[in-house]
């Protein structure tokens, strides 16, 4: 019976939204059909976005098993229970977010976030690289925020892969855990510029970190050799697309200025380091700038992105660098080496075994 | 007196140690078996990382299967004849245990010799690709240190009674019951999970079991 009710709820607020956009537009006959059919899209959107936060809010009420929490600007819906831990995860998450997005975190207050949604409260803790309970939920205030900011800057930065990419991924996984994967990355890649970056060369992590996705700059990142091996790795797909020649003479010809057409061509754009590395560089630069970090960076009009980062963080491109890769170097996983602590707490444990063998009566019965 | 209580260990658990040899000997030349490639390219790097951390669940589990040898052949015969050899020698119980202690502790120096011997030839077998390096050292050291701590625990449940062995493991089956019961009855209550962490963290006798054992890493 409620259920009923509440769905007939749930429909009324979806038609009213959808009956209420013509109204809303009326005044702006005069817009071009664009701007008309954005208009609509966003009404729809937020129609959705109520009857989401409405049907997980009646959920929660019909288990009657639900409480909720506000962190800063977030509002949570969780299982009693689990107070405790909600409280840890939303305060980190309210620092997080507050940090890197300041006042834009306004847009949060809009909306319920149910720790655990439809399934149920799953994953009790966040663990490194999965996007599942209380972080995929973080995720989706993430998309909120990045979702209602405005002005044309903006969507330029949002429609870029490389920027949307690293804000998403900044939240996903433990900074810790996101710095122990850099770091492995950092050591295990051959390219020249990574290894020079690895060894302290900031001009090369500049480099190694490029925001630019155009093929043509990309090409030229790496050194003939390994433009070669990028090729040949890739020889079977390009063969396939008929493009026999050039290949042939970039892996077997060795023509380096082949092998740079073919890339340029196929779009073999992978930067010399993935987007997690990139997104530890923002985090960086949100952790040094402090609240309003990302208003900052929407705000900047300098030319180059790492400048822009600077600007953000409040010091200069080589102090960014240079405190991203002592970040990244001290992350180096530690768990292999036996340190010294652990190595006395293992022996002290075996003695203390040992010495309460020798407290053992054979003159006890069995 | 030592060398007689050697001996006789030796004499008791000869065979295990010599499998627990061959084991800890073939462990790390198994671990690098992928890591051979002439030419490796940093796609080979990243792919060694998880293959090096799925072997490296077995140092571990090999270093609680020696200790648990030792420690419980250490003492199989002793309460098979009803503790009359130990009465029969003019020493202090406490003195009896160290022996029968240092004499395991001696013949499970074999095992972590072998794993040793085994990590540097590994070390040296494999093509490691740039940024990675072998660590057959630390490795050794931590699996004999393992070892040492597992056998102790070990040696120490198997020098009681039959009852207090009982009692251990009475306790731990006891709480995983209560455990499936909280849950059974609706609860979210984390019982054995909260005691479990605080054993395999420091200051916790277990943590030295935990992480990644890893005899290539960055």
């Amino acid at each position: 019976m409620c259920s009923a009710h509440v769905h007939r709820r749930l429909a009324g607020a979806i038609v009213l939204a959808l009956l209420c956009a013509p109204i809303v537009v009326a005044p702006a006959r005069a817009q071009d059909t664009a701007e008309y059919r954005e208009l609509v899209e966003r009404l729809a959107e937020r129609a959705q976005t109520l009857a989401r936060t409405e049907s997980s809010t009646v959920r929660g009420a019909e288990r009657g098993r639900l409480d909720t929490l506000t962190v800063g600007r977030l509002t949570l819906l969780f299982p009693p229970q689990r107070r405790a831990l909600v409280e840890t995860v939303g305060r980190t998450a309210w620092d997080s977010l507050a940090a890197a997005f300041g006042a834009d975190t306004t847009a949060l207050q809009r909306h319920v976030i149910t720790l655990g949604g439809p399934g149920g409260f799953r994953i009790p803790e966040w663990t490194g690289g999965q996007a599942t309970g209380p972080r995929a939920d973080l995720e989706f205030a993430v998309g909120v925020v990045l979702g209602t900011v405005r002005d044309t800057e903006a969507r330029r930065f949002h429609g870029d892969p490389w920027f949307r990419d690293a804000v998403r991924v900044m939240f996903l996984a433990e900074p810790r855990l996101q710095d122990e994967a850099v770091y492995e990355e950092l050591a295990t890649k051959p390219w020249r510029v990574v290894r020079a970056c690895y060894d302290g060369d900031l001009a090369e992590c500049d480099s190694a970190l490029a925001v630019s996705s155009d093929a043509a700059t990309t090409a030229l990142r790496y050194t003939p050799e390994e433009r070669r091996r990028i090729v040949g790795r890739e020889r079977e797909v390009i063969t396939s697309l008929r493009s026999a020649a050039g290949t042939a003479q970039c892996v077997e010809a060795r023509v380096d200025s082949a092998c740079v057409d073919v890339m340029r061509r196929f779009y073999l754009t992978e930067q010399p380091l993935s987007p997690l590395a990139r997104a530890t560089l923002m985090r960086t630069a949100f952790t040094l700038g402090g609240d309003g970090s990302y208003a900052r960076l929407l705000a900047s009009d300098e030319p180059e992105f790492l400048a822009r980062l600077a600007a953000v963080a409040g010091v200069t491109p080589e102090t960014l660098l240079a405190e991203w890769h002592r970040q990244i170097l001290a992350a180096r996983p530690k768990s292999m080496m036996l340190t010294r602590i652990s190595g006395w707490i293992a022996f002290l444990w075996a003695a203390a075994f040992a010495v309460a063998a020798t407290r053992s009566s054979r003159w006890r019965r069995d | 007196m030592f060398r007689q209580i050697l001996y006789t260990q030796w004499k008791w658990s000869g065979l295990g140690i010599v499998a627990a040899a061959l084991a800890s000997f073939v462990l790390p030349i198994l671990t690098v078996q992928g890591a051979g490639t002439s030419d490796p390219t940093w796609i080979d790097a990243r792919a060694l990382l998880p293959a090096l951390e799925y072997w490296s669940r077995a140092y571990p589990a090999l270093a609680l299967a020696i200790g648990l040898l030792g420690g419980t052949m250490a003492w199989t015969n002793d309460h098979r004849g009803r503790h009359v050899y130990a009465l029969t020698l003019p020493l202090p119980r406490w003195h009896y245990v160290l022996l029968r202690y240092g004499a395991g502790l001696a013949l499970l120096l074999v095992p972590v010799l072998l794993l040793w011997a085994g990590a540097m030839l590994a070390g040296r077998m494999a093509t490691i690709p740039p940024g990675l390096h072998a660590y057959p050292h630390a490795l050794a050291l931590r699996f004999g240190l393992a070892v040492l701590l597992a056998y102790s625990i070990f040696f120490a449940v198997s020098s009681g009674t039959t009852r207090t062995a009982g009692y251990v493991i009475g306790v731990v089956a006891g709480l995983m019951v209560l455990q499936v019961l909280i849950l059974l009855s609706g609860s979210e209550t984390r019982l054995v999970a909260p005691i479990f962490d605080r054993l395999v963290t420091l200051p916790g006798p277990f943590e030295i079991f935990g992480g990644r054992w890893m005899l290539i890493d960055v």
